[in-house]
């Protein structure tokens, strides 16, 4: 055989087969052409958030999906979407870890018990198309829950592939996708995060970083800790699991504390509401051990742990769990923000506002400078809250005689050659220039 | 096995010269060659790494640190022209004649079936294998595909945002609800917006475009920003046509205070020679002047007359495009932007997005060049995103060390309709400024990413050149090492073509039955050892591919077991589907029929010979590889798949350990007399 006929072959070969893995490319759909003033209110913009809403809890959670997967080339396509039921905050709670990498996937709702894919989720679907999660069989629904066996054949229809984990209740439902993850993984996930069955919202912010990190997830009860969570948390091995416990002493006690301690490392995040959890979550981190072997070690780091300007975050109203679970995807890419509350009456509250002023960026030059963003979920936060949130958020203004930006490097006399700070960085010139009207 | 080879083995074992892969005048070209193919390759690299050019549609790979895309295109290049160079300098080596190469010959004028089927399946590996490897290069060329968007809600997406509005002055009504501070009305005039940044800018007003009295009176604005800035130690020249070029530099203008002058070919207005006049003309009052107008709107001439008044620094470009780059990455002392995108880690920037074409937009967002998250202006024409703003965008991709929410973050605003700038050119900005880990940009290239590919092209031109040289320069070598080398090659890269080298540089030759390389026991541990896993590698790399497209199995009924892990894909049953059709295909279509041809028995006896030293060669190879793989993906966080540019990078570093790991029961099985390696 001439090698050149050889390599002839291979190159065409190859040719042939890149052109068969083309044709079963997704068919190109329109691009977006409508109105920019579209639902202008669910998406309004201040120089430094940007809300995300859609007119009812189903397109909300569509909205929170189309900001992160623009589905307009085959790299921003999720790997898989992940459907839960709209009734069962707590199995969506538990199953936001499903939702990072190898995953990678939007969180939506099947509607009337577990029964039916409503028009919004199908529609997202269909424009989603997911690319299949390589690591386990280009699985790309996954349907989770108590949910009716109809919803996978719904899925199949789509042709799509569905992938189903299901249990009767929460409790169950945290285990058996703790399973599925360790054989997708091929490890338990050490970091645990305890909530409660009866005080779900605390939890809230634990399911948004569980979004951007995927670690384990399971439930205590106003009995104490359930069979199921007791077995999970045996499986750390060879180590024990790093547990952290999202309720107040009010909800989970010092005996369930000490039960959990039986397991492994507990520890309790601080704060006596929901706001507040969330507040003081977004500064925790707890670094350390988690596991060591003979000559090596791999440290533990959890919690976002934030006390510097340059962050991102999410900032909901405490009264929908279906508006707020979902917005772990907003988590796990783009901005990859924390998720802060505001209070039942729609306000910041001092904890969060003090916080902000940790998070509050010096101005420096802009090729240098660091900045602040928020997404506002849902449309229950009212634009006055937006308004301060954008202000707690922005650069600082200069001081009025700070004049370090005005500097040209070729000045021999400085006092000729600065100008007023006010005319370098705008935001404080009222009282500097006033020759002008 | 015909009656001349039991006639020729009478005078066996004669030495008959010596094999040689380069005569010195070749390798002399070869080297030649390599440095023009990295010279011509790596100049373009370079050049698109400065910005000066753009490589379209593989803008990706920019998202690697600098100067890993030139040293990746040098190498490519490098390889590329070695390869040529070699073929082209490599003279023809006759057979000796009276030898038992006419024995050889013989045996190897007939393509028999089992040949064919080598021959094929090697081919079949080879495309597999390409195709893989070309997929994302194919998948950043097309841009991808799109979906039908029509059930969007709207425009936002996670890096970039679009500003409501499908008139100027729609958006610029809504700079008044983003930034409800006083108004300063401008009217529907893009010059005069441009003129009137820096003063709402001082005056901490936002600006509202298409909402104050048009035609409104340009010179007494120059005249107040003028004399609002006396002290400023910058004046921006614009020119009064096209204001697409002015409107980069009213945006640095607006944020770092300096008055925008609009000029005429020709004539200076009388406002600014009374200004720059008035200065006592000492060194400290002199003024830079910045000329954002390329030389056709204003000419070098019509300048001669400010150079009396300070320093006259054009900067534009009559690429638009580039006009506002130009903009967004200069900076003069503390004056303008400096967002340099070489060796850019840590700051975070925002960019306002607009059609040059539709300026209008671009002057009603001018408050977002001073207020919220500002930052400057860049264009794109309303298609595919501009390939200079894509390339910057990719460079500027921000990479996380630790946490992806740790930041930087990069954001963009888009102002215009989708005539102005497309759904599409939106979305590739948004991809192209998503944090990503420092080693996997998933969608981008990185560092680790370009040294992969880097090391294929070697392997890949390294094996077309094996395929090629093998009958030029080694007449003696039969057709199954012919085959087995280059595939070998192709998956082992450099050390592939060392090993080569080492097999069959300056080796004497001995006639025989089965020609022979005389070699020291390391070097016939090589041969061995590519001898049995030259295909088998290749193979499991293809049906790597095969498993990647199709999904890897995920074994669920493990779930609540001891052993969970064996339902991990990544573990042994993905092993098993790998390495079992790998050991069989390599038994019975090379080293069987090898074994057969070398030891003069039939084929079924061949293949028993062959398949303990195969099974043993491949199960050592898998090994290493699969722990490799694991290690670098599970614990590295190098994750692989077909549609990412890091795909390369585990499997063929895993390819190499795996080629090392198998050495060593091959060293020990040429010692014990197994096999000969010296084929």
């Amino acid at each position: 055989m001439k090698p050149v006929y050889t390599l002839l072959t291979v190159a065409i070969l190859s040719l042939l087969l890149t052109l068969v893995y083309v044709s079963l490319w997704e068919p190109q759909g329109e691009p977006l052409n409508v109105s920019t003033l579209q639902n202008e209110d669910l998406l309004e913009l201040t120089g430094s958030t940007a809300r995300l809403s859609g007119d009812n809890y189903l397109l909300t959670a569509t909205a929170y999906s189309q900001a992160i997967y623009a589905s307009a080339q085959d790299k921003d396509r999720p790997g898989a979407v992940v459907l839960v039921r709209d009734d069962d905050p707590a199995v969506a709670l538990a199953t936001t870890r499903l939702q990072h990498m190898p995953v990678n996937a939007p969180m939506l709702f099947v509607t009337e018990n577990g029964t039916t894919i409503p028009e919004e989720t199908r529609d997202e679907l269909e424009r989603l198309r997911p690319e299949g999660v390589m690591m386990d069989n280009n699985v790309q629904v996954y349907i989770v829950g108590d949910i009716d066996q109809s919803v996978a054949e719904e899925v199949k229809q789509l042709k799509m592939k569905p992938r189903v984990i299901s249990a009767s209740n929460p409790i169950e439902l945290s285990e058996v996708l703790d399973e599925y993850i360790a054989v997708l993984e091929s490890n338990h996930r050490q970091i645990v995060f305890i909530a409660s069955t009866d005080a779900l919202e605390y939890a809230y912010p634990a399911a948004n970083w569980n979004a951007h990190q995927g670690d384990g997830f399971a439930f205590v009860t106003p009995e104490g800790v359930p069979e199921e969570t007791r077995r999970m948390l045996e499986k750390r091995w060879p180590y024990y699991p790093y547990i952290y416990v999202f309720a107040p002493s009010s909800v989970v006690d010092e005996d369930v504390m000490a039960e959990l301690s039986q397991y492994g490392h507990v520890q309790r995040i601080p704060g006596d509401t929901p706001q507040e959890m969330a507040v003081r979550w977004a500064g925790y981190k707890d670094s350390g051990h988690r596991t060591s072997w003979l000559v090596g070690y791999r440290p533990r780091s959890v919690g976002w742990g934030y006390a510097e300007p340059g962050h991102n975050m999410l900032l909901a109203s405490p009264d929908d769990w279906r508006v707020i679970v979902p917005s772990g995807v907003l988590s796990h890419m783009g901005k990859h923000g924390f998720l802060l509350l505001t209070g039942p009456d729609g306000e910041l509250q001092d904890t969060l506002r003090s916080y902000l002023q940790v998070l509050k960026p010096d101005p420096t030059h802009p090729s240098q400078q660091v900045f602040n963003f928020a997404w506002i979920i849902g449309n229950d936060v009212s634009d006055e809250t937006v308004r301060e949130l954008d202000d707690l958020l922005k650069v600082s203004s200069l001081s009025t005689n700070n004049s370090n930006l005005s500097n040209l490097n070729n000045s021999s006399s400085p006092e000729n050659n600065t100008l007023p700070a006010s005319e370098t960085i705008p935001g404080n010139a009222d009282n500097t220039i006033n020759s002008t009207t | 096995m015909g009656s001349e080879d039991s006639h020729n083995k009478k005078d066996d074992s004669k030495t008959i010269g010596k094999s040689r892969i380069f005569t010195s005048r070749s390798l002399l070209v070869t080297l030649i060659g390599a440095f023009v193919g990295g010279l011509v390759f790596g100049l373009p690299g370079y050049l698109s790494e400065e910005g000066a050019i753009t490589i379209p549609r593989l803008e990706p790979l920019f998202a690697s640190p600098y100067s890993s895309v030139t040293i990746f295109f040098i190498i490519f290049g490098a390889s590329l022209g070695a390869m040529i160079a070699s073929l082209a300098s490599a003279n023809q080596v006759f057979l000796t004649a009276k030898t038992g190469s006419s024995g050889e010959k013989s045996r190897h004028k007939g393509q028999n079936i089992n040949k064919w089927l080598s021959w094929g399946i090697a081919v079949l590996a080879a495309a597999v294998i390409l195709s893989a490897v070309g997929y994302i290069w194919v998948l950043s060329a097309a841009y991808g595909n799109g979906a039908d968007q029509d059930t969007r809600i709207g425009y936002t997406l996670k890096n970039v945002q679009r500003v409501p509005g499908d008139t100027p002055a729609q958006l610029g009504s809504y700079m008044s609800r983003m930034f409800p501070s006083q108004l300063l009305e401008a009217p529907a005039d893009p010059l005069a917006a441009a003129v009137m940044a820096p003063i709402a800018s001082a005056r901490n007003q936002t600006l509202v475009y298409g909402m104050g009295e048009n035609p409104v009176d340009i010179d007494s604005l120059v005249e107040e920003s003028l004399s609002l800035y006396s002290d400023g130690p910058v004046i921006v020249i614009v020119s009064a046509d096209e204001p697409a070029y002015a409107l980069p530099a009213a945006y640095t203008a607006a944020f770092f205070g300096a008055p925008v002058v609009p000029v005429e070919e020709g004539s200076i207005p009388q406002s600014l020679q009374n200004t720059l006049g008035s200065g006592d003309g000492s060194a400290g009052n002199e003024k830079l002047i910045l000329v954002a107008a390329p030389e056709y709107l204003l000419s070098d001439t019509s300048l001669e007359e400010l150079e009396a008044y300070g320093e006259v620094n054009r900067v534009a470009d009559e690429n638009i495009y580039k006009h506002s780059l130009l903009w967004a990455r200069s900076r003069w002392g503390n004056f303008g932007w400096g967002m340099d995108e070489t060796y850019h880690f840590d700051a975070y920037y925002n960019f306002v997005l607009a059609n040059p074409q539709t300026p209008e937009f671009a002057a009603a967002g001018i408050p977002m060049a001073y207020q919220g998250n500002y930052g400057p202006l860049l264009y794109t024409a309303p298609g595919d995103l501009n390939d200079y703003v894509d390339q910057y965008f990719w460079r500027l991709s921000p990479d996380f060390f630790n946490f992806p929410s740790d930041g930087p973050f990069m954001n963009v605003r888009v102002v215009g309709g989708p005539q102005s700038v497309s759904y599409n050119a939106q979305a590739r900005a948004d991809l192209g400024l998503e944090v990503h880990s420092f080693k996997d940009q998933v969608a981008g290239a990185s560092g680790l990413a370009l040294l992969g590919w880097s090391w294929f092209f070697i392997g890949l031109f390294g094996a077309i050149w094996a395929l090629f040289i093998m009958p030029r320069r080694l007449p003696y070598s039969s057709f199954y090492p012919r085959l087995y080398w280059p595939m070998a090659i192709l998956v082992l890269g450099p050390v592939g073509i060392l090993a080569f080298l080492m097999s069959y540089h300056e080796r004497p030759i001995i006639s025989g039955p089965m020609i022979k390389f005389t070699r020291p026991p390391w070097a016939r541990a090589l041969s061995a050892t590519i001898m049995s896993i030259g295909i088998g590698m290749p193979l499991m790399i293809a049906s790597m591919y095969f498993f990647q497209f199709v999904g890897l199995p995920l074994l669920r009924s493990f779930e609540f077991t001891s052993v969970f892990w064996l339902g991990s894909p990544m573990t042994t049953i993905m092993w098993l589907i790998m390495v079992i059709p790998a050991i069989i295909l390599s038994t019975l279509f090379y080293m069987g029929p090898m074994m057969a041809d070398m030891k003069e028995m039939n084929y079924f006896a061949g293949v028993r010979k062959a398949f303990p030293v195969v099974a043993v060669s491949m199960i050592a190879a898998s090994i290493g590889m699969f722990t490799t793989a694991w290690y670098v993906m599970m614990w590295r966080g190098w994750m692989s798949g077909e549609d990412i540019w890091l795909w390369v990078t585990p499997l063929w570093v895993a390819a190499s350990v795996g080629f090392f790991v198998a050495l060593v029961p091959n060293y020990f099985m040429v010692k014990a007399g197994w096999k000969e390696g010296d084929m």
